[in-house]
């Protein structure tokens, strides 16, 4: 081999299983082997499901020599926030609540990677209901940044963020309220796409905030994630939000470069907010000269206060979540972690006139977005405002309010995309967010993939000072 | 009591009844964390009650084709 196994993204791996010159048991066992030496460092794992996912990857390899071949996900590991509902298998939430909670039925993502012959790897931590975090009162201890284990690697999807940096696998799903995917990815370098609003289905996901809650990948490369969106995207008729669009082909534009885009910069959103470190900044400035280097065109525009987006995001998921979880927080409130009861009992304090206007409010700054997507073909912007915190410096009486710009298009709904623009003097990754027409994903993932190409980030990687697996 | 609504005694008696409407036991411990965010969430709530029209029509928000349509 070339390289190691986990190095190779799972088109590359996907070529390899195809051609015989690798099995996926070969492939499961070398990740079973990494997760054995480093997530005990790392912590992204709740469950790892070690028994299954050697079966699935036979299984897989009986059928590629059968000559069966379901599809680009078939015989490659891959991992699930633990708040996607397994059959038989534990769906914690990160919470005592759940402690032992083994559904029946599969989430409809956890359905679609099984009926492609996908192996499931484990469950991932996450900030508990993927709300609190990162906490240490709660069941099981909260994942860590691969780049620094000092510092957090953002939430909620955090085990989906931390698992895939540490290439433990190539790809997981994380969800995404308040900015849950773009957030870890942003921290641990990762690629992190939230989808259109209703682009893929939620039915089986412990709901945070039903309107604002999206399902998507984190994953080394942006054509794994735009794999797995191949794989999870589709109508579903017993998911309220679910649209009914067609599902386009998310690698359509992998490879067709920028040349001729318009870029929108909303610079005013981020350039001096509060948190943003200079180093991001001159990330986000050196990226749009690259993507202008290679021939789109980068025009700064102005778009409603961000904070407008931020609360209106918040007053709908403080009140959605505490509607879901009213009963527990009457009978057994202390049954949450300290994190996310802070949060969550904020939702009691909204009144119906504050979320009647946020929801007014919703549909104005939706607007003010797509228009600005009239003329631009995507949005490009901040998504974390600064490198991972340490855990050292947050206050363990009060959730923390880590600097990052994602809630705005949680709100209008339109598919965001956290990209690695750099690394800090610290060592720990930089980002940004591309931004695009509500289900013109393949676009963001283009741009995505062109500015990948272009800066070759994704082939740096975490160490360990454990003894890692071969 | 103040009559500035956004003054701590103020705070502190909106959030005590919105609690108990809620059904909700609050330990003394946790009051201090919760006031202070209750004060955060106040400053965001402020924003949304804002010059409004009548295209900011609230119905059908959870259907990603009337969130993303033009103003």
């Amino acid at each position: 081999m070339a390289k190691a196994l986990h190095d190779y993204s799972i088109a590359e791996a996907g070529a390899l299983l195809r051609s015989g010159k690798i099995t996926s048991v070969a492939l499961t066992e070398h990740a079973l082997a990494r997760i054995k030496a480093i997530d005990p460092v790392i912590s992204s794992f709740i469950t790892v499901t070690a028994e299954g996912a050697l079966a699935d990857a036979a299984a897989a390899d009986a059928n590629f020599a059968k000559g069966i071949d379901k599809g680009p996900m078939q015989g490659i590991p891959h991992a699930l926030k633990d708040i996607y509902a397994t059959a038989g298998i534990r769906t914690t939430c990160h919470s005592k609540l759940l402690l032992d909670n083994i559904p029946k039925e599969d989430s409809v993502v956890a359905a679609k990677f099984k009926a492609q012959g996908a192996v499931l790897l484990g469950k991932l931590a996450t900030h508990e209901f993927a709300l609190g975090g990162p906490s240490f009162d709660l069941p099981f201890p909260p994942a860590r940044n691969p780049w620094n284990t000092n510092h957090v690697p953002g939430g909620s999807s955090s085990g989906s963020g931390a698992a895939v940096a540490a290439g433990l696998v190539r790809m997981a799903m994380g969800s995404d309220t308040g900015g849950s995917i773009r957030g870890p990815a942003s921290y641990c370098g990762t690629i992190g796409l939230k989808p259109t609003y209703g682009l893929v289905s939620r039915r089986g996901v412990f709901p945070l905030s039903y309107s604002l809650d999206h399902c998507g990948p984190l994953s080394w490369t942006v054509e794994d994630s735009a794999i797995a969106m191949q794989v999870i995207a589709g109508f579903d008729p017993q998911d309220p939000g679910s649209a009914n669009v067609p599902v386009p082909d998310f690698r359509g534009k992998l490879g067709t470069g920028v040349r001729g885009l318009r870029l929108g910069l909303p610079r005013h959103w981020f350039a001096k907010a509060e948190g943003a470190t200079a180093e991001t900044l001159r990330a986000i400035d050196d990226a749009a000269q690259t993507l202008a280097k290679l021939g789109a065109t980068i025009e700064e525009i102005e778009l409603p206060d961000y904070e407008l987006y931020n609360a209106c995001g918040r007053v709908i998921m403080y009140s959605e979540a505490f509607a879901i979880h009213e009963r527990n927080f009457q009978t057994r409130p202390l049954d949450y972690g300290l994190y996310t009861y802070l949060r969550m009992t904020l939702g009691a304090l909204v009144t119906a006139t504050d979320l009647t206007q946020a929801m007014r409010l919703r549909r104005e700054l939706a607007g003010a977005v797509n228009d600005k997507l009239k003329s631009c073909d995507v949005l490009i912007t901040a998504s974390a405002l600064a490198p991972a915190a340490a855990f050292s410096d947050l206050n363990p009486n009060t959730p923390p309010n880590l600097p990052i710009q994602t809630m705005p298009f949680d709100v209008t709904g339109n598919p965001a995309m956290s990209i690695p623009t750099g690394f800090a003097a610290t060592g720990l990754p930089l980002s940004m967010q591309i931004v695009g027409r509500a289900f013109d994903e393949p676009t963001v993932l283009g741009i995505g993939a062109a500015f990948e190409a272009a800066t070759n980030l994704y082939q740096r990687r975490p160490s360990f000072s454990v003894a890692e697996a071969a | 009591m103040s009559n500035d609504p956004t003054s701590d005694p103020a705070l502190n008696a909106e959030f005590e009844v919105l609690t108990k409407r809620a059904s909700l036991v609050i330990p003394e411990t946790r009051k201090p964390a919760l006031l202070q965010g209750f004060k955060e969430l106040k400053k965001m709530t402020a924003l949304m009650h804002r010059p409004l029209t009548a295209a900011n029509e609230p119905a059908g928000t959870y259907d990603i084709r009337t969130v993303t349509r033009n103003p």
